[in-house]
């Protein structure tokens, strides 16, 4: 439960850097994104249901065998949601996409690969 | 926050009283647009005078050709609203969709009609219903009552008592939302009603809530969505922020615009 716990966590962190959270500057440095009226933190809303499985092996380096899970999620999620933003938008001649991928970065690219 | 003094009226007359009193005074309702503003500082009255306990404000009535919903009815009672639910289900949809669950419980449609916050959906159900505000003084349709952004045709010491919604045949809004604030980056709501079809915007533009006479008059002739999808918006004049640039609010308007009109059925 802990550790399902903890790669939920770890997911919604990712999904959220991938496609929501992003702190913007003014030219003169001044913070835009400074509360969540406009940064966008992930919300239960913002995700969908999780399919947790466990491949559990003994870590080697210690001797109670034990490792951190808490970071997974927010590791390996940030590509596979841009690769999967990507293969969708290939064929609109999309084949690059800045994190976060916001439905206006999306638009864009849509709108610049179309010419 | 600066200090303020707190009135707590138990009828109109005792409201506009405390408002007459005091120049610096501001209403409060549900105060989910005032508190905020107050707490940065951008806003600092000399008093609050609370509409919570004056009586006659909370009520929802069914008049048949229209509804009438009381100026203190939280987003939620009017989302939750048998009656709206019944006459004009496209407002109780709308309602349900403000904000989160906490906005929607404390905040009141007298409340963002006075505001007119240029992202407020009320607005767009306002102006589309072909709505008319009741205040303590006189009634005004909402074509003139908005007029641009954060400002209405209320005086200084006007109280909203109650908004007036026709029964169109058929309505629908559709939002895009702002991902974080859940605030309308482009909101519109269509409806078909006793004015003929009506499509009115928020969120998109600096001037707040504004019609698009040229989608009106193409859903006039043909009611679906295909009618408006080839409608290009100006982006002149459009907001833009960090959620959205002027040129993809445009966008958003125009697709928005076309959700609602199929939303209708």
């Amino acid at each position: 439960m802990i550790v399902d716990g903890q790669l939920h966590g770890g997911l919604a962190h990712g999904i959220g850097q991938a496609l929501l959270e992003e702190c913007l500057y003014q030219d003169d440095g001044q913070l835009q994104t400074g509360s969540y009226l406009d940064y966008t933190m992930p919300r239960a809303a913002d995700l969908p249901s999780f399919n947790i499985n466990h491949n559990t092996t003994l870590c080697t380096h210690n001797p109670l065998g034990v490792k951190g899970v808490g970071e997974v999620g927010s590791i390996g999620v940030p590509p596979a949601v841009i690769n999967a933003v990507i293969d969708a938008l290939r064929p609109l001649g999309v084949n690059d996409m800045a994190m976060p991928a916001t439905s206006q970065r999306v638009w864009q690219a849509i709108q610049q690969a179309q010419g | 926050m600066n200090d303020f003094t707190y009135h707590a009226p138990t009828s109109l007359d005792e409201a506009l009283a405390a408002l007459r009193g005091d120049g610096g005074a501001k209403l409060i309702a549900g105060g989910h647009s005032l508190l905020p503003v107050m707490k940065l500082n951008l806003a600092a009255p000399s008093a609050l005078v609370s509409l919570a306990g004056v009586p006659g404000l909370g009520d929802i009535a069914d008049g048949g050709d229209s509804v009438t919903v009381g100026a203190m009815c939280s987003h939620a009672q009017v989302a939750g609203s048998a009656v709206v639910r019944a006459r004009i289900p496209a407002l109780a949809a709308m309602a349900d969709g403000i904000g989160d669950a906490q906005v929607r419980n404390a905040g009141t449609i007298g409340g963002s009609v006075a505001h007119n916050d240029p992202a407020a959906d009320y607005p767009a159900a306002c102006v589309a219903l072909g709505a008319t505000i009741v205040t303590d003084r006189r009634e005004v349709h909402s074509d003139d009552f908005f007029q641009g952004m954060f400002a209405t045709a209320l005086a200084d010491d006007e109280v909203v008592t109650a908004v007036r919604f026709p029964v169109p045949a058929r309505a629908a809004y559709a939002k895009f939302a702002n991902p974080a604030s859940k605030y309308a980056v482009a909101g519109v709501m269509v409806a078909d009603g006793p004015a003929g079809v009506r499509v009115a915007v928020t969120g998109a533009s600096g001037d707040g809530v504004f019609r698009l006479a040229e989608m009106e008059a193409a859903l006039g002739a043909s009611f679906s969505g295909d009618a408006v999808a080839g409608i290009a918006v100006s982006s002149d004049g459009m907001l833009s922020d960090t959620a959205a640039g002027a040129d993809y609010r445009a966008h958003l308007v125009t697709v928005m615009a076309k959700r609602a009109v199929e939303a209708c059925g």
